[in-house]
């Protein structure tokens, strides 16, 4: 496939990337965070990574154990915070080994006293109002983030490319009459839409990903259609219809490519304008199930415990450093698809 | 070979362009293109249309190529008449009729190599066709169009504009079509390099008993590789008949005008020379 192979242009625009010092330490922070937040599970998790009982192994994140594995009274899961449970398995001969974080987003810590509890030595950056750690529900709530907006930003990119080159190579009446819908469609309030159909019907993720599909797909339109517009009267197009090749394979191997440089510029900013939205959606309460760890709820929290400031100070935190380093790479990305722009 | 009806048959072509209305009210005029031109070409021989530039020769061609619907009119092809059929039939039916354009530079897309470019009719019209049998195909095209095989893996930059061309109609004749609509396939190249390209298309017209339909302003080229001619002016066919005829002995005032407009080698080169002589020192 030539979009994918590195053809020269493409290690041109790699080289002129990474002479973007900023852009580069960013994406390689990013990276390094990201990939930490994808094995959450092993590093903020309330059950043991592994244990050793009577001489056999037990990995617990992975399986389900009863508590009567281990000796215990109860044919429900092992509570591996319980002292009466450790003290089995200390009497089995066993250890355990926790992994960094022994508390999962939805971990309920009763020793601390009233929460929500400052940082601590058990809990890095304190608990929150409901006594769940606040390291753990942050590197959770990265994920979903960043999961959230890279797959939207994925899914209206298909959309709005496949719409913009629609457009743009028939042109004429069609193009016409899809561009003033587009533009009553773009102009409604989607944050109020989506608040008054998340009031009707829970949201789930995928289903505010569909809600929120539904508006973002129109922001790509525009630069795929200028691109397809302009390529379509290119020689070798007319070349190609001329000699019997099908419209869907002309968009497809020969105008989509031209159009890639737009969609690559422009698809980011979907990336950080989603996540930003779904914070805000989780921060009117209007967004993710109750209970999951997000950014935008613990914004709330923040607003709503001034006493704790550890919770908004992170919630901020968190979210400045991620779309800092999202916007230092998109903007590498952009001036490394500028062909006037050279880095020496 | 004479068949019932001629390879290629076009039935009083009209073509217009509507035209931005002058102001809001006014009624909205027409650029008529071709009026009611009618051509016929049988199969084996090859037919020019010349003229001045604007005189409707590339919407002629166009229209010929089933690329732009006439509004009045037909273009028949084997007796079929193109804008008649749907839009699959017409694609179908292009296996017999493919096109050379006139800029080698633009008509390649500069991301395919020509493996690619030139798979890619055959690929769309006869996908029927196997692996191999699309590899010998394309090393018959190569072939006759003097390219070596190697040239196959490269990119169209690596070639010169007469390479170039030459690929182009190595892609025209790899479905094996019976007609070749030329538009102005050589006006983009150097002078040195037209007559190797124009050597090459009269070269495989022998050989394959191809078919072309011709569209050039260079008359001098027109008269190197066309049986017949038809001279255009303002959408309309002033003269047509056998080339030799046509440029020996000229009915029409334009098509005098045309001939004699054109440059003649050596004869400036030769009045300013006697001019400098006269001159007195």
């Amino acid at each position: 496939m030539a979009l994918f192979d590195l053809s020269p242009i493409n290690q041109r625009r790699w080289s002129n990337f990474q002479a973007n010092r900023r852009a580069i330490w960013s994406l390689r922070l990013f990276l390094a965070i990201f990939v930490v937040s994808l094995f959450a599970e092993f590093i903020a998790n309330d059950k043991p990574l592994l244990v050793k009982y009577q001489g056999e192994y037990y990995t617990p994140i992975l399986k389900f154990y009863p508590e009567t594995a281990f000796g215990g009274d109860f044919e429900t899961e092992a509570d591996y915070h319980d002292e009466f449970l450790l003290d089995l398995i200390k009497e089995g001969d066993g250890w355990v080994v926790w992994p960094l974080i022994p508390y999962s987003y939805d971990t309920i810590s009763y020793g601390v006293g009233r929460a929500p509890a400052p940082p601590s030595a058990q809990h890095v950056l304190g608990v929150d109002d409901q006594a769940r750690d606040v390291t753990a529900r942050l590197i959770y709530g990265f994920r979903i983030s960043v999961l959230f907006g890279l797959t939207l930003a994925i899914f209206s990119s298909v959309v709005g490319i496949m719409a913009g080159a629609v457009q743009g190579y028939f042109g004429g009446w069609l193009d016409l009459v899809f561009q003033r819908v587009i533009e009553i469609w773009s102009s409604t309030p989607q944050l109020y839409l989506i608040m008054i159909v998340s009031a009707i019907i829970a949201p789930s993720f995928w289903m505010l990903l569909g809600l929120m599909l539904l508006f973002s797909w129109t922001s790509l339109v525009g630069v795929v259609r200028a691109e397809f517009l302009r390529a379509r009267n290119f020689e070798y197009v007319r070349a190609a219809q001329a000699l019997g090749v099908s419209n869907f394979t002309i968009m497809w191997r020969h105008l989509l490519p031209n159009a890639m440089v737009a969609t690559v510029t422009m698809a980011p900013f979907v990336v950080t304008s989603s996540i930003a939205t779904l914070t805000s959606l989780d921060f009117l309460g209007f967004g993710l199930p109750p209970g999951s760890p997000s950014l935008g709820e613990m914004t709330l929290q923040g607003q709503n415990n001034l006493q704790a400031p550890w919770l908004g100070f992170t919630a901020f935190f968190a979210m400045a450093i991620m779309m800092s380093l999202l916007v230092f790479i998109f903007e590498g990305v952009r001036d490394a698809f500028d062909p006037r722009k050279t880095f020496v | 070979m004479r068949t019932a009806a001629p390879l290629l048959e076009v039935r009083d072509l009209v073509r217009e362009y509507p035209l931005p209305r002058p102001s809001l009210f006014a009624p909205r005029p027409v650029l008529r293109a071709v009026q009611g031109v009618s051509l016929t070409l049988p199969a084996g021989s090859s037919l020019g249309i010349v003229g001045e530039s604007g005189c409707g020769k590339s919407t002629l061609a166009r229209c010929v190529m089933g690329l732009e619907r006439p509004q009045e009119g037909q273009v028949l092809i084997d007796g079929e008449d193109i804008y008649a059929l749907s839009r699959a039939g017409l694609r179908r039916a292009r296996v017999k009729f493919q096109a050379v354009f006139q800029d080698p530079y633009g008509s390649l897309d500069p991301r395919h190599d020509v493996r690619r470019i030139l798979l890619e009719p055959l690929a769309s019209l006869q996908p029927e066709t196997s692996r191999a049998e699309r590899e010998s195909r394309i090393l018959e095209a190569l072939e006759a169009v003097g390219l070596p095989s190697a040239a196959a893996g490269r990119y169209p930059h690596e070639f010169s504009g007469g390479q170039r061309q030459r690929i182009a109609i190595a892609r025209a004749l790899i479905t094996r079509p019976a007609l070749i609509v030329a538009d102005e396939p050589v006006s983009a190249l150097d002078v040195s390099i037209q007559a190797q390209a124009l050597n090459l298309m009269m070269d495989l017209q022998e050989r394959l008993g191809l078919s072309y339909l011709f569209i050039s302003h260079d008359l001098g080229v027109v008269r190197a590789i066309t049986d017949r001619v038809a001279v255009m002016q303002a959408g309309k066919i002033v003269e047509e008949g056998p080339t030799q005829e046509v440029f020996a002995h000229p009915r029409h005032a334009y098509t005098r005008r045309l001939i004699g407009s054109a440059p003649k080698p050596f004869s400036g080169r030769r009045r300013r020379a006697r001019a400098a002589q006269e001159a007195p020192a």
